[in-house]
């Protein structure tokens, strides 16, 4: 049996010395370090704000820094650390999602509607600002449209043939308050990623926690976590949030709240399949046997295989959170200072609808294609991480 | 009683269809088996024995594989030719499959009894396929055939399973049976009861026998003849004795040589299989060959004779070299 | 170096107990291991051989403490294992290695093979990154594959290498002890020998001790310097390889060797090979487990009747289906289209090789009696009727290892024959 180049006569085994080696062989991934960042420059923030800032005065410009958007913070700091950031270190996974976007236009489309929707939504929303009101200038039609004569107020725009024509200065419009169109669907998409984002942060944390628990642990502990996650998953959220707004307020904090803490059931089911199949595989025995405590097999072993299911089910998710609240706006159990899709379309459909067909469209076609580019997403992520698939 | 063989393959070709490109399994496979005779197709991973055990009675899902060429002569067909009605009345009835793997062939919904049974029925009017089918437990050496046939496949052991897949298959007295490895999977003593199972049916019945394997020992106990295959092609070819005891091939040899526990020191064969997508020209085995010359690599050697009945596809039994010279590598 | 035994094992034992109901009520308990000896030296290559479910896998992990021993001590390099606290079980987990059948099953498809072999240098605390990858560069090419194979995915390899991997992992540790678990089983014959071929290479480069735990007897004997023979959680004869293999002193040993198909067609037909499968662990056959199967059971010393050995034999296998139910009127009955008493006892005579008369009256009576009774479907009254002419020691006395020759021992009860 021939050997290759030049052995050395001392393998490289051979000259270790294991007394003088100490336990510790893990150092926190990158991911960790910028998380960890991340989360400290939000906390101190947040503190800041809650002791030194008097309470009802802005924190920065116009920003009042409700409790919500400081968990839109952390959630775009959890997310940018453990969603996108190991991306860019894991080769195969990023080389495996990139061949399968250029394949499918369709989920190509779909990863670039959503990262406009991302970008605009978190940096566009800071830029535009709330949107103002003009009760002067109510309906102006989108850029060189016109527009029915019955409809009332001022025409910023030319008139021609005695229409008011829409003008620039308001590309596509404003409501009934005069507000600008573009700077709602825009605050509407700040609403769809905070709702995404958050809730897609306490489901997944609570959902893995769970999951890894029940599967890892197993027996008596398995049995009550999964009794009690099967009748949790029997209550629906939709009517607890109903409930809730009835007796309090209605808030974006409050769905956000209810769907996170309710609906987590079906990602930690995946999750702990997942994890017992983990368990008992293999390489887990092998680990093991070459002095791997319960730590390693859960860091290096169950959790990175973990991800791909939880990614999936998660944006299921979303997509269904996405219409649950447009459904709620319209049935006007929402808060109506917050500016989603779904409220600005509900209160465009009043006495002028159709003609104020403008304030609808925009919102409506944005509405609907979030919630395709998700479910195509979620989709797609089940192509690449499915186990069978050929790499 | 006539010197015509039972069944005849000539020049069977072979391929698939694969992301990875074009696979040749099987190519220009030629050998026959007489009525009553063992005949053992050995060989290792990629030999393509295994496909040419399925090709016989077309159980190849085609696409992605596809018969090229060749010709599976049986009782005067073709049956690489005939129609798949014709097929299935020859399945299981005229030629009987057994597998690798128990499991796969028994239905875990039905009772053993019932699934032999069954099999009866499949192929003709039994008023009495109960009875038969405990007969045909009791001749597979069951002992407790009444007990066994009531039981579902998940209650029965390797071995035990095995045997009735053995009865299902027998259910239909069929004249050829085509087993691939069904011994591979159980424990050494169970093995050997199943072989000597194999052998007593085989004589009780006269019944010819195509049996698939990679184990030598499994073949020098029940075969007649034997065909070696590698990377889809015949190597060498003869009776059991002459083939085991003086074998000529230079594959044949090596695979004798890395064989364990014989005694004479064992020499593992060097070099790893051909990628079945890029197989080496000329002689499939001559990368690995430690007597190969250049004209190995231009042609694929066609099988010269070795001695009455026995060939070898090396052209060192041809006529321009010189067949001791493979002698040089024995220690 | 002492000349002490790398690793000492004895007595061990491993009890599994089968549990029902939601309460986990006991209902019975395998004794997958149960009292085993053997010592393994330094640089020495023990075999364990044995058909599946005769506890060997087990003692593998429970040697290792993979599974706590129900029982036994264990002793590696002169230490108590079972003693071992946290410190010294990690020292243990690194200096003892298991290398597994199905190398496949043992790599996590997500981590490439240099990552893999480089996990237990990463478990046992080796934070450098650059250090890992050139011990794991180089133990690569020492079994035969390349430097840059490390970046590559375990499923691109075939099974030979894809060992050939699980070997260079087993190695990065430098252990002392290899314990293999059928680690070539599942490969091709060609495969086979050079991936023996390169554990021999190893082991004799590294000086390492390696347990080879196998069902190939003909593998064992290429490849031990010793071997211990397992049957149902007990080993029944140990001793040089070549030894055990020319002159085997215990019956299921011989039977076992039997079961090798000789290449060599010329050879005759080997006989009969053993009957019955093995017996359930939970409920062993009392003395020696093997007499149930066991071709030559001991007769004994004052036998009252003279029959032949292979008659005597024949009723005594009677009896012990009689005794362990795995016969009964009804069973045999059914297979008859009209089962007729006397057809059911020529059904019985023949199916166990007895003739209908015997020479000895006293035997031939005891038989017919036993026979009136197994067709009345009495078969513990059966039974009885023989069990005063037809018992064995073996079935009452458990054999404790009796020296054959220096070094070669067999529990069995007969005198080993030279």
């Amino acid at each position: 049996m021939s050997d290759t180049s030049e052995p050395r006569d001392q393998p490289r085994f051979r000259s270790v010395d294991w007394d003088q080696q100490t336990g510790r062989a893990w150092s926190p991934a990158p991911s960790t370090w910028v998380v960890v960042a991340g989360l400290l420059a939000v906390g101190a923030s947040f503190l800041y704000d809650a002791v030194v800032v008097p309470a009802n005065q802005p924190l920065l410009g116009s920003w009042e820094a409700p409790l919500i958007d400081w968990l839109l913070l952390v959630s775009l700091v959890l997310f940018v650390g453990y969603g996108l950031l190991p991306l860019a270190t894991r080769h195969r996974t990023r080389r495996r999602l990139w061949s399968h976007v250029r394949r499918h236009p369709t989920v190509a489309a779909s990863v670039g509607w959503l990262a406009v929707v991302l970008v605009l939504g978190t940096v566009g929303s800071v830029l535009l600002g709330t949107p103002v009101k003009h009760t002067d200038i109510p309906y102006q039609p989108p850029a060189f449209l016109p527009r029915n004569p019955y409809l009332p107020g001022e025409c910023v725009g030319a008139l021609v043939d005695g229409r008011c024509h829409g003008s620039l200065s308001y590309p596509l419009g404003t409501n009934v308050y005069g507000e600008d169109v573009v700077t709602l669907l825009v605050s509407g998409m700040r609403v769809a990623v905070t709702l995404s984002l958050v809730t897609a942060t306490i489901l997944v944390s609570v959902a893995t926690t769970v999951g890894t628990v029940a599967g890892f642990v197993g027996g008596r502990v398995d049995t009550a976590l999964t009794s009690y996650v099967d009748l949790q998953r029997s209550v629906p959220a939709f009517l607890v949030y109903v409930v809730f707004a009835f007796l309090t307020k209605p808030s974006l904090l409050g769905l956000v709240v209810v769907f996170g803490l309710l609906n987590w059931g079906g990602v930690a089911h995946v999750v702990r399949s997942e994890v017992q199949a983990v368990r008992e595989a293999g390489y887990v025995r092998a680990a093991r046997s070459a002095g791997a405590g319960r730590l390693h097999v859960l860091r290096r072993h169950v959790l990175p295989s973990v991800s791909g299911g939880v990614a999936v089910a998660t944006t299921r998710q979303i997509a269904t959170l996405i219409l649950v609240e447009a459904a709620i706006s319209y049935l006007e159990l929402n808060d109506v200072m917050v500016r989603s899709w779904g409220e600005i379309v509900a209160s465009g459909m009043g006495q002028w609808f159709p003609l104020n067909w403008w304030v609808v469209a925009g919102p409506g076609l944005a509405l609907v294609a979030t919630v395709v580019a998700v479910s195509v997403v979620g989709d797609a992520l089940r192509d690449v991480f499915d186990p069978r698939g050929v790499p | 009683m006539s010197d015509a063989p039972l069944l005849s393959v000539s020049d069977l070709t072979v391929e698939f269809d694969t992301p990875q490109g074009t696979i040749r399994a099987v190519e220009e496979l030629s050998f026959e088996v007489a009525p009553g005779e063992v005949v053992c197709l050995v060989g290792e991973s990629g030999s393509g024995k295994t496909v040419a055990g399925e090709t016989l009675t077309r159980l190849v899902p085609t696409p992605p594989g596809r018969i090229v060429e060749g010709a599976v002569r049986f009782e005067g067909r073709d049956l690489t030719s005939v129609d798949e009605r014709d097929l299935t009345s020859i399945r299981g009835n005229r030629i009987a499959h057994v597998f690798q793997n128990p499991q796969g062939a028994l239905d875990p919904a039905y009772t053993v009894g019932e699934q032999v049974a069954e099999t009866i029925h499949l192929h003709e009017d039994a008023p009495d396929a109960r009875e038969r089918a405990l007969s045909l437990l009791d001749q597979v050496d069951l002992p407790r055939p009444t007990t066994v046939a009531e039981k579902y496949p998940h209650e029965l052991s390797g071995g035990i399973k095995q045997r009735v897949v053995l009865a299902t298959a027998l259910a239909a007295d069929p004249d050829l049976l085509v087993a691939d490895e069904p011994t591979t999977a159980l424990d050494v003593v169970t093995q050997a009861q199943i072989l000597r199972l194999f052998a007593d049916l085989q004589h009780e019945r006269d019944m010819a026998v195509l049996f698939v394997t990679h184990d030598l020992g499994v073949v020098s106990q029940i075969a007649d003849r034997v065909v070696v295959l590698y990377a889809g092609r015949v190597m060498e070819r003869g009776p059991v004795t002459e083939v085991l005891g003086d074998p000529a091939h230079p594959y044949t040899r090596a695979l004798l040589a890395s064989h364990p526990g014989r005694g004479e020191s064992m020499t593992p064969l060097r070099g790893s299989f051909p990628d079945p997508v890029d197989r080496p020209d000329g002689c499939l085995f001559h990368p690995r060959c430690p007597h190969a010359v250049e004209e190995c690599r231009e042609s694929v050697p066609a099988e010269h004779d070795v001695s009455w009945k026995r060939s070898a596809a090396c052209l060192y039994y041809g006529d321009d070299y010189d067949a001791d010279r493979l002698d040089g590598d024995r220690a | 170096m002492s000349d002490a035994p790398l690793l000492s094992v004895r007595d061990l034992k491993k009890e599994y107990p089968v549990t029902e109901g939601l309460l986990g009520r006991e209902v019975e308990r395998v004794h997958a291991v149960d009292g085993v000896d053997f010592d393994l030296a330094r640089g020495e290559t023990l075999g364990l051989v044995g058909e599946s479910g005769c506890g060997k896998s087990t003692v593998a992990s429970t040697t290792l403490r993979l599974e706590e021993p129900t029982g036994g001590t264990i002793r590696f390099d002169g230490d108590d294992v079972g003693a071992y606290d946290r410190g010294s079980l990690q020292r243990f987990r690194r200096r003892a290695q298991l290398v597994f059948q199905h190398a496949t099953a043992t790599f996590n498809p997500r981590m490439t093979v240099g990552e893999t072999v480089a996990e237990p240098l990463q478990i046992h605390g080796m934070a450098d990154a650059d250090r890992r990858r050139a011990i794991v560069e180089d133990v690569l090419e020492r079994v035969g594959l390349a430097a840059d194979d490390a970046d590559r995915y375990p499923h691109e390899f075939s099974g030979g290498q894809q060992q050939r991997i699980a070997l260079a992992r087993s190695l990065v540790l430098d252990p002392d002890l290899l314990v293999a678990d059928e680690p070539v089983s599942g490969l091709d014959v060609s495969v086979q020998a050079s991936v023996l071929q390169l554990m021999a290479d190893l082991q004799e480069a590294f000086d390492l001790s390696i347990l080879f735990i196998s069902h190939d007897m003909s593998v064992v004997r290429e490849f031990c310097d010793r071997v211990a023979v397992m049957y149902l959680g007990e080993i029944v004869e140990r001793g040089p390889v070549e030894d055990v293999f020319e002159n085997p002193a215990h019956p299921y040993t011989r039977a076992l060797l039997e079961t090798i198909p000789e290449i060599d067609p010329t050879a005759t037909a080997s006989s009969a090979p053993l009957t019955g499968d093995v017996p359930d662990p939970a409920d062993p056959p009392s003395g020696c487990r093997f007499h149930t199967r066991c071709p030559v059971v001991v007769r004994p010393d004052d036998l009252t009747v003279d029959v032949g050995r292979e008659r005597w034999r024949a009723i005594y296998n009677f009896r012990l289906a009689l005794e362990r139910d795995s016969i009964d009127r009804d069973a045999v009955a059914e297979r008859m289209t009209s089962p007729t008493d006397a057809a059911v006892r020529a059904d019985v005579r023949e199916s166990f090789g007895l003739p209908a008369e015997l020479d000895d009256d006293r035997a031939d009576a005891m038989l017919d009696d036993a026979l009136d009774a197994f067709v009345a479907g009495e078969e513990d009254a059966a039974a009885a009727h023989l069990r005063e002419s037809f018992v064995s020691p073996c079935e009452r006395e458990r054999p404790s290892p009796a020296a054959v020759e220096r070094d070669h021992d067999a529990a069995c009860l007969r005198d080993p024959e030279p």
